[in-house]
């Protein structure tokens, strides 16, 4: 539900071209695009990180079901 | 060639090269942002809000550019349905109500179109208001951009991707629906 509010004292405010162009920033734009569109450059696989995480839980997963 | 048409067809041939090449995309953002940037403030009354909801709203027209097919209507209305969304979305997840501050004069103006008397009493504004938020907000929202945005039938027209005929069609259905919630209470 919209909500109205009648401004009697004054000219509804409305920002300057200045004010405007504070908030205008398309390197901003575009590596948001980046970070939405483009596949991370490894494969989830081939990551270190998250290799050695894989082999982890195996591990737990083994000794797991081993006890 | 009228301004119009010259900037539509300056709409195709950006589209055309940012579909090509992503940075492209700079000569729609510059030529588009202060008019959706404004568009949003009304709606959201705040420069921080409207600056994010105005960079989310152009990412998004970005992301769905390659799906942008000319039908035939002005590339903003598009960009203005998407900021629109953009809008509701940023009420719905702050669960807030839209507001919008509006000037006395286009109070009086629906007023008027709706046929009723006294125009200067507060009592009888603040009631319209009230009446207008009972309102469904897609059906608000037509009103909105005819009375307190001063938005031309054309410019209503190519919102809803509609023809002009129609666009003050369902503004005066609308209206008639005022009337009778009018006189209803």
């Amino acid at each position: 539900m919209t909500k109205y509010k009648i401004n009697r004292d004054q000219e509804p405010k409305t920002p300057t071209q200045e004010q405007m162009e504070k908030y205008k920033d398309f390197s901003r734009l575009t590596a948001n695009y980046d970070k939405f569109t483009k596949r991370p450059k490894l494969p989830l696989y081939k990551d270190k990180r998250f290799f050695l995480a894989l082999i982890i839980i195996a591990l737990i997963a083994y000794l797991l079901s081993q006890a | 060639m009228d301004k119009k048409k010259a900037s539509y067809r300056q709409d195709l041939e950006f589209i055309a090269k940012a579909k090509r090449d992503k940075n492209s995309f700079s000569l729609l953002y510059n030529k588009y942002w202060e008019q959706l940037f404004l568009y949003i403030f009304k709606k959201v009354q705040s420069m921080d809000v409207a600056g994010e909801v105005c960079q989310t709203a152009m990412l998004k027209a970005m992301m769905n550019l390659p799906k942008y097919e000319d039908r035939g209507f002005p590339f903003s209305a598009w960009l203005y349905r998407i900021a629109s969304n953009e809008v509701n979305l940023y009420f719905r997840k702050k669960k807030k109500d839209g507001f919008v501050e509006i000037k006395d004069t286009h109070v009086k103006e629906l007023m008027g179109e709706i046929e009723i008397s006294g125009l200067e009493s507060i009592d009888e504004q603040e009631k319209l208001l009230a009446v207008l938020s009972e309102l469904k907000p897609n059906q608000a929202e037509i009103i909105e951009m005819r009375f307190f945005f001063s938005y031309s039938f054309k410019e209503i027209a190519d919102f809803y991707k509609i023809s002009e005929a129609n666009a003050k069609m369902r503004l005066y259905r609308i209206i008639d629906k005022l009337k009778q919630k009018w006189s209803d209470q």
